[in-house]
């Protein structure tokens, strides 16, 4: 531990030089600002920590410990900089951060066909890269026990960590794509190599599906990077690219279904189920709390923010989609008997929302989306985290064998009901602000769909609540007698996590300007076109 | 802004730092953490009494935002606040929030005493009076909503405190379950006020602002179908926090909670959070005249079922919470009829005799250790304070003259005759006599006569509770004896002119006919509980009479069967079978195209791959096999040919 | 036919020789089952090409680059050294695992 928090000192100081020299270019495009790698690093120094750890030694525990003191430096120094980053903003914000890209960098790549080095941050990309390496730092402490496959299994989490951060930072679509491509080995191996006794199907169905997600978008970017006929994969100057119509339309489509894949919207949602079954707890959090995310992103990103025309004139497609993935992964979630199986489809029940906030366009249902966004990944994050606690102690997540746990496991049980409540939206946690805002805005463009889409959240208290009483309440069965409460590193991540869920319930204003800030452009090409 | 207004935010402050405080502190002490609670709720009642004396001097509508919170959610043309808000309803509820949780708290002192869980229940209870003041004193639908689900989470963790015991852990899921299917319209209903008013609200007022939308409901920009839409879906969430038919079935199942926390949720917070609401928003109802008539419908309806049900119950405290529920139907149907004032008035007096009553029950209850009436019996002589005071409840319960609850009923009883509608007139008498019933038959059963022969209890070892329990009960009962005078109806000052609807002060006319068809059938509902109940005076035996009306006693005692019709229904039949639908086609349909497609390429290549047998002449053969084709292909059609598709042949 | 130069012989004989060595080449290769035999085999082929390559080189001079086709012949030949120094050594290892050198009993490689 004292190892790793020297090295994040190390980098920190690294990092915040290279944040000071920024800010003035905040706003501008196609500037290549040098002197300024703060996104660069958060980026890449996984990478550093990925090569590190495979030049370490992996003979016993002593080993161990180091790699994994390698693993929270390097995840823990990119949180520090997107805290730096996210901080720095917020104090900026209607002051010099007035919307547009922060913290850009754009050198030339692949001159051949005008692909860029070009990454940045916005008001949607911001929260969200803050999200990721909130959750990677965790999902290191949450492996603390591992002792299987050590150094390989660090080393994917930081290759992985680097795909994903740099999805939500690309403002290059060649670029997006590599990231995106970066982000799906890792979380293959780590599922097939770690997982449960069926982690083979779970594995091979999830590279299935995203495989299928990623034929589509490299077919769609290609078709855009031809039919713009700009030369250039960068995004905002493809953002307002002129289409005919007929060419937008099916780049729509091509980017949703992709994206939808990911989602997971309903119809592309049965391996996101098996998948968190069978992934360790970690690569559960970060399945739902952040990959998840890349798909919802993308649509408002790109789906949205690209095709603006398309996505007014298919509005009611999404929203069908939406709908029947709110209530679907809802009643699905009711009848599950694994935890983690239930906690999965509230993720399908949940993204539904975020589905239903893209559907509306309006501009504070898109708000509540990517808010949803964020504190759904915090929030699932935690009750995966918390799924996993439970299978730490008891060796099983069946809810049928449960019972009574909140007797002998006090905190365990306190920490599952807060998340439970956060869970099913309740006020003073985020996801309550994330979806009053989408329903609120959705019921704008929407009437029908939203009041059966609302329904989801009875469903959500359903599922959670019948849950909590079956596993915690009621009498303590003979099994579970010895179980012990989580120590002090559990409850430190779980606290963390919580604080988290809390502060975005009590005080959503900042982000919520931010994020308000960042769809701006997308809002305004939407009430223009 | 003069004096008390300003402080206000501290009503809200107090129970919630004293909440944060128990469980952040002083988790291990008991004592400390009770009277930090205690404490608490004195002070914000104190703020709240003199905010209610200002208002009564000169009433007035003052809000502000809540410093930092002022603008919680605040961009581009957004603006959600969470504030204060004070006007007469509002000044009115707080005392009896506070109040109320102030007595309950001190009454917790010794009845929770020894209990597991002593400082939760405490911390609990002030996160609920902070939930239910946030409720009370919002100036707007969204801190409403807010508070709303507050209350939820509260009733969820108080009706669970008991969380071993398996009825409690499933009443506790079942209130908040239930009434949240009353929310979702609810939150619909909000998003469909944002939708049409929203850009429309005078300068300056946060969005879904309550006094900014006073002018709008009815000023065209909705039709009266939206409006009514619109009435409809915030009245579902009154539904079900106030548990009005259908939404009924969580009240009774709320009794698995420990007693004083029964009197909580009925007398001041959880219950009283729907009809408040529709009070609060009344302009909304008043302006779509359907609306109204289901509130009317929907409130008679679960009156008198209520009413019914509560006299075949057997269990103290479920009695009790039918009467509640019939009290709630009652206001509701106030509400409906146009009888604002006294509805709001029948809230305030409800809450100090109901929580008198659950507090004496469970005085009763913390005695005797159970809580079937048929155990109980001959009290009377035994526990002296808390039979008067019982009396005194059940008298006001049951609307006898001169007792609060007389005061307040009598005003509903007035507008609904002044509707004319039969249908309603008759509901309302059978109303008053149900209640009067069942209230008598509680207090004849447990407190007349010898102690029972199937009891619990050595009559002997009886005694009466001790002083935290009575002080409360003494309270409750001077008030539930003297404060319907505040209302006395026709007079300069009372309660109709200081809490009312519309432009001006209510005068009302009082209403001898419906005053006494109201007593007489009240009355009636005594003497007749006094001939089944009262052991000295009674003429007929209540076995005999549930025996021959055998059906009709099942029906009541089984509260119309609707848990078991719901079970069947919707949570077995409906909810439960779609979800094993939809886990079906995920699992065969979904994934069985997913699969078929991976299975097919496996058979593929499980065929292709046969090709390679490891015999290295096999595939030179196939190497030359495919050098002679090219070879013929190149000699037959030149170099221009098929090859030139290949590309190598091309030059 | 009469090659360059009035020379009796000219490139057909030396393709004729070339295309009759490769033949007998692959012949061997698919009919025999001794590895030894068959690298021979493989050598027949090689040489083959090389004979036709010097041929090329000879008659279709080409003042750009006079002897590519010597050149590729050398390599050839050079790699065809390389080649059966390494499949010897394999083969003596196959032989001292499995105790045979006929190909069609070493069929590990497959489905």
């Amino acid at each position: 531990m004292t190892l790793a928090l020297t090295m994040i000192q190390g980098v920190l100081a690294l990092a915040v030089q290279g944040g000071t020299g920024t800010g003035a270019g905040a706003g501008t495009t196609a500037a290549s600002t040098s002197g300024n790698f703060l996104i660069s690093l958060v980026v890449w120094l996984p990478l550093i920590g990925a090569l590190v750890i495979l030049a370490l030694p992996n003979r016993g525990e002593s080993d161990h410990g180091n790699i994994k003191n390698v693993a929270l430096a390097f995840t823990g120094a990119p949180l520090l900089i997107s805290l730096f980053a996210t901080w720095s903003t917020f104090t900026e914000m209607g002051v010099v951060f007035t919307g547009g890209y922060k913290y850009e960098e754009n050198y030339n790549w692949i001159g051949a066909f005008g692909a860029h080095y070009h990454v940045g941050v916005d008001g949607i990309s911001l929260p969200l890269m803050l999200l990721s390496t909130i959750l990677f730092f965790v999902a290191v402490l949450a492996s603390w026990n591992l002792k299987t496959r050590v150094k390989e299994y660090f080393f994917l989490i930081l290759i992985l960590d680097i795909g994903v951060t740099g999805v939500f930072t690309a403002m290059d679509l060649f670029l997006f794509f590599i990231f995106w491509e970066i982000e799906l080995i890792p979380m293959f191996l780590l599922i097939i190599l770690w997982g449960g006794p069926r982690r083979v199907y779970a594995a091979w169905k999830f590279l299935l599906f995203t495989i299928a997600a990623s034929a589509l978008l490299l077919v769609a970017i290609l078709v855009l990077y031809f039919k713009s006929g700009a030369g250039t994969f960068d995004m905002q100057t493809l953002a307002s690219a002129h289409l005919a119509p007929e060419v937008a339309a099916v780049l729509f489509w091509l980017f949703f279904l992709c994206f939808a894949i990911k989602l997971p919207a309903f119809g592309f949602h049965t391996w996101l189920p098996d998948a968190h079954v069978e992934a360790p707890t970690a690569v559960s959090v970060l399945l739902a709390g952040i990959l998840l995310k890349m798909g919802g992103y993308g649509m408002i990103r790109i789906c949205v923010g690209f095709f603006s025309t398309p996505a007014k004139t298919f509005s009611l497609a999404i929203l069908a989609f939406a709908v029947v993935g709110i209530l679907w992964g809802g009643f699905a979630a009711l009848v599950q008997d694994d935890m983690k199986r239930m906690v999965a489809y509230s993720s399908v029940s949940h993204m539904g929302f975020v589905l239903l906030g893209i559907s509306a366009l309006t501009p504070l249902a898109l708000n509540g989306a990517v808010f949803q966004l964020f504190a759904h990944g915090v929030i699932t994050g935690a009750l995966f985290l918390l799924v996993g606690l439970v299978y730490d102690r008891a060796h099983t997540r069946s809810i049928k064998e449960l019972g009574g746990l909140a007797q002998r496991t006090p905190y365990l049980a306190v920490a599952w009901v807060l998340a439970a409540f956060a869970s099913a939206g309740l006020p003073g946690f985020a996801g309550f602000i994330a979806e009053f805002e989408i329903f609120l805005g959705s019921f704008q463009a929407h009437h029908v769909g939203t009041f059966l889409a609302v329904f989801g959240v009875v469903l959500s208290a359903g599922y959670l609540l019948w849950m909590l009483e079956r596993v915690f309440f009621g009498p303590l069965k003979e099994a579970w007698t010895r179980l012990k409460d989580p120590g002090p590193l559990e409850l430190g991540y779980m606290v963390g996590m919580l604080t988290v869920i809390f502060l975005l319930g009590v005080a959503p204003k900042a982000l919520a300007q931010m994020i308000n800030y960042g769809l701006a452009p997308i809002t305004q090409k939407l009430s223009g076109g | 802004m003069p004096a008390p207004y300003t402080l206000m935010w501290l009503i809200l402050l107090l129970p919630l730092s004293a909440f944060a405080l128990m469980f952040a502190l002083t988790y291990e002490n008991k004592r400390t953490s009770a009277y930090i609670g205690i404490i608490a709720a004195a002070g914000a009642d104190i703020v709240s009494i003199w905010v209610l004396f200002a208002e009564l001097a000169k009433p007035q509508h003052w809000q502000y935002g809540l410093g930092i919170f002022s603008d919680f959610i605040q961009y581009a043309d957004i603006h959600f606040q969470l504030g204060i808000l004070a006007d007469p309803l509002a000044a009115m509820m707080s005392v009896v929030v506070c109040s109320v949780s102030f007595l309950i708290q001190v009454y917790s002192l010794e009845y929770m005493r020894g209990e597991e869980g002593y400082v939760r229940y405490f911390g609990f209870i002030s996160l609920f009076t902070f939930s239910m003041l946030l409720l009370v004193l919002s100036p707007n639908y969204f801190q409403t909503y807010i508070g709303w689900e507050l209350v939820g989470v509260c009733s969820y963790l108080l009706i669970g405190h008991y969380f071993k015991r398996p009825s409690a852990a499933a009443a506790a899921k079942k209130a908040f379950i239930v009434t949240r299917l009353g929310d979702f319209p609810f939150l619909v209903g909000i998003g469909y006020i944002f939708f049409r008013f929203h850009g429309h609200l005078a300068g300056g007022a946060a969005d879904l602002d309550f006094y900014a939308l006073k002018p709008l409901y009815a000023g065209g920009l909705v039709g009266s179908l939206g409006l009514f839409l619109m009435a409809m879906m915030v009245f579902s969430g009154a539904v079900g926090k106030s548990a009005q038919f259908p939404l009924h079935v969580w009240l009774p199942d709320a009794m698995e909670g420990p007693t004083p926390i029964s009197a909580l949720i009925h007398a001041a917070t959880m219950v009283a959070a729907g009809v408040y609401l529709v009070a609060r928003t009344y302009d909304l109802f008043a302006a779509s005249h359907q609306a109204l008539a289901v509130v009317a419908a929907i409130g008679a309806v679960t009156s008198l079922m209520a009413a019914i049900w509560a006299v075949a119950q057997d269990d103290i405290k479920r009695i009790v919470a039918y009467s509640t529920l019939s009290h709630l139907g009652l206001m509701m149907f106030g509400l409906g009829v146009g009888a604002y004032s006294a509805a709001v008035f029948h809230l305030f007096t409800h809450a100090w005799f109901k929580a008198l009553l659950f507090l004496g029950a469970g005085s009763v209850i913390h005695v005797l250790h159970t809580q079937d009436i048929w155990e109980m019996g001959g009290l009377w002589k035994r526990m002296r304070v808390t039979s008067w005071t019982m009396l005194i409840g059940a008298c006001s319960a049951a609307g006898i003259p001169l007792f609060a609850g007389f005061w307040s009923k009598d005003g509903i009883m007035a507008g609904v005759f002044a509707s004319q509608n039969p249908v309603f007139i008759v509901v309302a008498i059978l109303i008053s006599f149900f209640s009067a019933l069942y209230t008598f038959r509680l207090f004849f059963v447990v407190f007349t006569g010898e102690p029972a022969k199937r009891r619990a209890f050595d009559p002997k070892k009886i005694h009466e509770s001790s002083s935290p329990i009575l002080v409360p009960l003494v309270v409750l009962a001077v008030l539930a004896l003297l404060i319907g005078y505040v209302g006395l109806p026709g007079i300069k000052g009372s309660f109709t002119q200081f809490v009312f609807f519309g432009r001006n002060p209510v005068v009302e006319d009082v209403n001898y006919v419906a005053i006494g068809a109201s007593v007489v059938a009240g009355l009636l509902g005594l003497v007749t509980a006094g001939l089944f109940y009262w052991p000295a005076y009674a003429r007929f035996s209540a076995a005999d009479f549930n025996r021959r009306f055998a059906r009709v006693y099942d029906w009541s005692h089984n509260k119309g069967y609707f848990d078991e019709i719901y079970e069947a229904m919707f949570v077995r039949g409906v909810i439960v079978n779609l979800g094993r639908a939809a886990q079906w086609f995920d699992s065969h349909v979904i994934d069985g195209f997913v699969d078929g497609v991976a299975d097919g390429y496996r058979l593929l290549g499980d065929r292709v791959r046969r090709l390679q047998s490891g015999k290295v002449q096999g595939y030179a053969v196939g190497l030359f096999a495919a050098l002679v084709a090219i070879a013929v292909v190149a000699l037959i059609f030149g170099s221009s040919g098929p090859l030139a598709l290949v590309g190598g042949a091309a030059r | 036919m009469i090659g360059e130069g009035g020379s009796l012989i000219g490139l057909g004989h030396f393709l004729v020789l070339s295309a009759g060595l490769f033949s007998i080449g692959v012949y061997g290769l698919l009919s025999k089952r001794n590895a030894i035999t068959l690298l021979m085999c493989v050598e027949l082929m090689f040489n083959a090409t090389n004979i036709a390559l010097v041929a090329f080189a000879r008659f279709g001079y080409n003042s750009a680059q006079p002897l590519a086709g010597q050149a590729f012949a050398l390599f050839i030949i050079t790699i065809a050294a390389a080649e059966v120094a390494v499949a010897i050594a394999i083969l003596l290892l196959i032989y001292r695992l499995r105790g045979t050198i006929w190909v069609d009993e070493i069929d590990l490689m497959k489905w």
